[in-house]
């Protein structure tokens, strides 16, 4: 007979808490403000971690931890509360259909395909919040995208070493 | 990227998907129609503070240093202009003094009419002196986009320092009155005897061609006498130091010491503008 876990395991907590502490890095790095017109082409890091750890532990759907985050960001940013939470489980949702194929992919495909979920994230805050409106008069708004995809490679490689490190299963 | 186990997407996964959507967008309404929410985002907004403060810090340090750098930085150019005012005045007051005793001694037709405020006054910083030992040279901070041209005479806060030797863009070589190859015509200011002043490349000077038959003591000033063109006149050059007399010789073997600190200063001034100097260099 099958034996049904209901408190979470060692493993899953030792999990938690370094995906914990990797979002609050993310958050950190969201916090800091970027002088001059183009701070907006600095895109979310926050996100692109959570991509990460849902293509990483598959054996979670990390929507829970998206909803928190996406508070704390709705915090940050002085946004209506729930509108980023809203937005990084719209951004989940899809990943989790996906991260099968996506985490098989090479890294140059992987950066590639981040680009498109962060389009989705850009056309989500232009659309939802209502500061951003003024994101069609900046154009650098959108250069975010192809700056994640950059960064994708370092955020990817970084927390590899995180999770090998700290024995993320 | 390897994980242990995978699976695909669960009930539970799409009814927690919707619950978090639903969830989000009530808190959307509420915030926007009530308070309700405010105590919550008040308690998270103190979660993250620790967080924005850690944020903060890298910009706060880089506005402190930045603070920092100003606040030294306009207490170096208040200084700056103190000691060009400490110059100016004390180029003032030997000019004064000079014109003084020109007038105690009535002697106003010999007298050349200074030239010293005709010119613009620049302030220059020795940053470096030459680096053959026989050479009585030091380099300054201004050059030829300073307007700086060879020739320019050179004083501290005491007297003449020397002249413009060479200029490029942005420093000069200044030859100062105690080298060998420095040649200086002066006069006597308590008698008005014409004279030169040579360098002796050891900080010390010669006062030549002044015949035995001249009335000279020491301690008696000399200053430009400004019949070259070169210098205006009465600039303080020399503090006479001792006379000779040399057997068969028509002439005082007289040493001065350069009342200008030129081996201490630092800040020099520099006439430009003026009546335009000789261009010749001296050459040792």
């Amino acid at each position: 007979m099958k034996k049904i876990r209901w408190l979470p395991s060692q493993q899953d907590s030792h999990n938690r808490w370094v995906v914990f502490f990797s979002l609050l890095m993310g958050v950190l790095l969201d916090s800091i403000s970027w002088s001059g017109d183009w701070g907006v082409a600095i895109p979310d890091v926050t996100p692109l971690i959570l991509l990460y750890w849902v293509m990483a532990i598959a054996t979670n759907n990390f929507l829970v931890t998206a909803f928190f985050f996406g508070l704390l960001h709705d915090v940050l940013y002085h946004t209506g509360m729930g509108t980023y939470a809203l937005i990084y489980c719209f951004l989940l949702y899809p990943m989790l259909h996906l991260r099968l194929q996506i985490r098989n992919k090479t890294l140059v495909q992987m950066s590639l395909f981040i680009g498109v979920w962060m389009l989705a994230h850009q056309v989500l805050v232009w659309l939802i919040t209502p500061a951003n409106h003024l994101a069609m008069e900046n154009i650098a708004f959108w250069f975010a995208i192809p700056i994640s995809i950059l960064l994708w490679s370092f955020i990817f490689l970084s927390l590899r070493v995180l999770r090998r490190n700290m024995n993320v299963r | 990227m390897s994980v242990s186990s995978t699976r695909s997407l669960s009930n539970q996964d799409h009814w927690q998907f919707v619950a978090a959507c639903a969830l989000s967008l009530i808190l959307m309404v509420t915030d926007e129609q009530t308070q309700v929410v405010m105590e919550a985002r008040m308690f998270l907004s103190s979660a993250i503070q620790p967080l924005e403060w850690l944020a903060r810090l890298p910009e706060n340090w880089i506005g402190q240093g930045n603070r920092v750098l100003t606040e030294r930085s306009a207490l170096t150019s208040e200084i700056d202009k103190l000691r060009l005012q400490v110059l100016l005045l004390s180029q003032q007051l030997q000019q004064s003094q000079s014109i003084n005793q020109e007038n105690d001694r009535l002697r106003m037709l010999l007298g050349v009419a200074s030239r010293i405020n005709q010119g613009k006054l620049l302030v220059g910083i020795i940053v470096d002196h030459s680096p053959d030992p026989f050479r009585q040279i030091v380099r300054i901070n201004k050059g030829l986009r300073d307007g700086i041209i060879t020739g320019l005479p050179v004083m501290d806060a005491q007297g003449l320092m020397g002249q413009v030797l060479s200029v490029n863009l942005s420093e000069s070589d200044i030859l100062l009155v105690s080298d060998l190859a420095m040649q200086i015509p002066v006069r006597v200011v308590r008698t008005g005897a014409r004279g030169i002043v040579q360098g002796d490349g050891n900080n010390e000077l010669n006062l030549k061609f002044l015949p035995t038959t001249s009335n000279i003591r020491e301690g008696d000033l000399l200053e430009t006498s400004g019949l070259d063109g070169r210098y205006p006149s009465g600039i303080p050059v020399a503090e006479v130091i001792s006379i000779k007399s040399q057997a068969g010789s028509v002439f005082w073997q007289v040493t001065a010491q350069p009342v200008a600190k030129v081996g201490s200063s630092r800040e020099v001034l520099l006439l430009i503008n003026q009546t335009k100097p000789n261009t010749e260099v001296i050459t040792p």
